[in-house]
């Protein structure tokens, strides 16, 4: 039986643009908080959820209705997402130290004892550390490790085989762990002021 | 940088609060998928462009049937070397008037 997103999606089909409007209302949030993980400046968040959209509503003929909209809509948002990685993987040099902040260093060299860090400044931390992964390995590892995903909704959100996720959640991770490690021992001189 | 810390953090990044669409984001999104949808103007060159392919391939065309018929044409005709020297030497060498 049809459900209510079903047929608002028949009528978008149909040719109502304005019904889009419905589903951009409905799903914009989810949209945000997909792409937020992967780029916090605000304005080029907003491009990239309009992006998604715009995918979206170009190959709404591609939806067959196997998993909810939702999820397609993801897939969409992860793949703006890992184009958005790689554009930038070309442009961006290497982590300055200034860019992480005295909280989050602190916290580094900290030792098992310290604080925990606040939820903006450890995902700051993260994001800066993430710059050293591939796209790929960025995007395996926000799914299973903040998003909270099972290597199977990944292998569906991404279209990897689930050989793939393992070794690359497992290759990043590895490789975070040694760029976090790297920045635990900044000498005290070339800490940001 | 331990396990146990590596967890913290990933723990951490999870609770920060998410960003809120801005109130106008479904009015922005819509505007652009209207205006994806309507034509834009063409100009002479962009029809000339998006008419290339055929263009060309009507050139070929027409060059090969202008080959093909002067091939047949000349085949048609008096195509033997000797008469045809014959015939210059007519013309050119012993022409009454000279050239």
């Amino acid at each position: 039986m049809p459900t209510e997103e079903d047929e608002l999606l028949a009528r978008v089909r149909a040719g109502a643009v304005d019904e889009f409007g419905e589903l951009v209302r409905r799903h914009q949030g989810h949209v945000f908080a997909v792409l937020y993980r992967y780029e916090r400046d605000h304005h080029k968040l907003e491009d990239l959820a309009q992006e998604t959209f715009l995918k979206a509503w170009r190959a709404l003929h591609q939806f067959d209705h196997r998993a909810p909209f939702q999820h397609w809509l993801t897939r969409i948002a992860i793949r703006v997402a890992l184009d958005h990685l790689r554009r930038q993987k070309r442009h961006r040099a290497e982590i300055e130290l200034a860019e992480l902040g005295d909280d989050a260093l602190e916290w580094l060299q900290a030792g098992d004892s310290g604080h925990e860090l606040a939820g903006r400044q450890a995902a700051e931390l993260l994001a800066v550390a993430m710059r050293e992964l591939t796209p790929a390995e960025q995007v395996v590892l926000t799914l299973q490790e903040i998003e909270g995903l099972s290597v199977k909704d990944i292998c569906e959100r991404t279209g990897s085989s689930s050989v793939a996720v393992r070794v690359r959640a497992m290759r990043a991770r590895a490789k975070l762990k040694r760029v976090l490690q790297r920045l635990e021992h900044v000498p005290p001189e070339r800490k940001p002021k | 940088m331990t396990d146990f810390k590596l967890r913290q953090l990933f723990d951490q990044a999870r609770k920060e609060a998410l960003p809120v669409p801005p109130p106008d984001f479904e009015f922005e999104t819509l505007r652009r998928i209207r205006a994806e949808q309507r034509p834009a103007s063409a100009t002479v060159f962009d029809q000339l462009n998006a008419l290339f392919p055929r263009l060309a391939l009507a050139a070929v065309l027409m060059i090969a049937l202008c080959v093909a018929g002067d091939l047949w044409f000349s085949s048609a005709a008096d195509s033997d070397l000797a008469s045809g020297v014959a015939q210059v030497s007519e013309n050119w060498l012993f022409a009454a008037d000279g050239l």
